[in-house]
């Protein structure tokens, strides 16, 4: 059901900055200075070996969002979740 | 987990080599995405984005292992998707067209309790250094680590008692409350955009551990970690006074713990709500 919503254009503001996040990062919760720290501090790597270190592997995965339509249909989400 | 929640992963890198199990980083792994969230707006976009990191997982020889129940739901369901309809596959191979991505769906998804589970409370209890005599934990198994059923490894449909026995295999005694199988109240996209809703769903559960005198909830989900540590902050901060103080733990930082590893190694100072009251009722 959420699908039809999303796909008229009825998305909630929350979800659609989640869906920006995955759009720009590769995560819908992309990482942040405190747990950058944390990481380190555990004797971690600061950023994980996920999207977050590898700019290629980010291309993929954003052309795929756009291969799918998603990039086009996150877009098109009007602001407040409203109907178009 | 490895934005939110580093030290549930310091804890799961240190102990699984311990039991026999080394692991290989998904090297450029993407969100997996959630289940409750990604699939529920572009359900065609979650299946590629799954598939993906599967297939990474598939080219490097390996089986995927997440510590995390909305990952396992997704890769496991990803998976019954394209294994039930050949034509899913299809379509995802062709979006990864010119990608450099092989996927044919031959991989396995394992959560690291399934792993664990499968070497046996005994192995566990053999790998006991410090026991956790008289410490009460409320388990908490997560809505995706055991459900749909039918796409799920475990030996019962419902009433579980792995959990509980991996805990009491540390010596720890696993406390029944009431509505033990309830949601931690943050999956389906309700943490995301209802917080309030969500948190009151979380006060359900928090009482009732807190009527069955628990020391700790011991859970394998980075989602309801979360739930369970921001949700006992946020009522406290709303009371104004600190009735929620129950330490949320990781299964592999309660297995640590009873290995006698190093606190700080388990990521067990990292915590929102602290960990002090169970680390000196364990090491006095």
């Amino acid at each position: 059901m959420r699908n039809m919503a999303v796909d008229d254009g009825l998305m909630l503001p929350e979800h659609k900055k989640a869906s920006q996040k995955l759009l720009s990062t590769g995560h819908a919760v992309p990482i942040d200075d405190a747990n950058r720290e944390i990481r380190k501090d555990l004797g971690l790597d600061e950023l994980p070996p996920t999207t977050h270190s590898n700019k290629k592997a980010l291309s993929q995965v954003q052309e795929i969002m756009k291969r799918t339509g998603f990039k086009d249909l996150i877009k098109s989400q009007k602001a407040g979740g409203q109907m178009r | 987990m490895p934005n939110r929640f580093p030290n549930l992963e310091a804890s799961i890198r240190v102990v699984l080599p311990r039991l026999g199990i080394n692991l290989e980083d998904l090297e450029g792994a993407s969100c997996c995405p959630a289940p409750g969230v990604v699939r529920s707006f572009d359900e065609p976009t979650w299946l590629a984005l799954a598939s993906r990191n599967l297939a990474l997982a598939e080219m490097s020889g390996n089986d995927i292992i997440t510590g995390c129940n909305g990952c396992y739901g997704t890769f496991k369901e990803a998976l019954a998707e394209i294994h039930e309809h050949p034509i899913r596959l299809k379509e995802v191979q062709k979006i990864f067209k010119g990608m450099g991505l092989k996927f044919s769906g031959k991989v396995e998804a394992r959560h690291v309790i399934e792993v664990i589970s499968e070497l046996g409370p005994d192995h566990i209890r053999n790998k006991v250094a410090r026991p956790m005599n008289g410490v009460k934990v409320g388990v908490h198994y997560g809505c995706h680590l055991l459900k749909p059923s039918k796409n799920r490894p475990w030996k019962h449909n419902q009433r579980h008692t792995f959990l509980d026995e991996l805990v009491e295999s540390t010596g720890a005694t696993s406390v029944d409350y009431k509505d033990k199988d309830m949601c931690c109240g943050a999956g389906g996209g309700v943490r995301g955009s209802q917080v309030e809703l969500s948190i009151d769903i979380a006060k359900e559960k928090l009482d009732n551990l807190i009527d069955a005198g628990v020391d700790c909830i011991v859970n394998v989900c980075s989602f309801c970690h979360l739930q369970y540590e921001t949700a006992q902050a946020k009522l406290n901060e709303e009371l104004g006074e600190r009735r929620y103080q129950i330490p949320v733990i990781y299964y592999t930082q309660l297995l640590g713990l009873a290995m006698g590893l190093d606190t700080a190694e388990l990521g067990l100072d990292k915590h929102i709500i602290s960990t002090r009251p169970l680390l000196d009722k364990v090491l006095g």
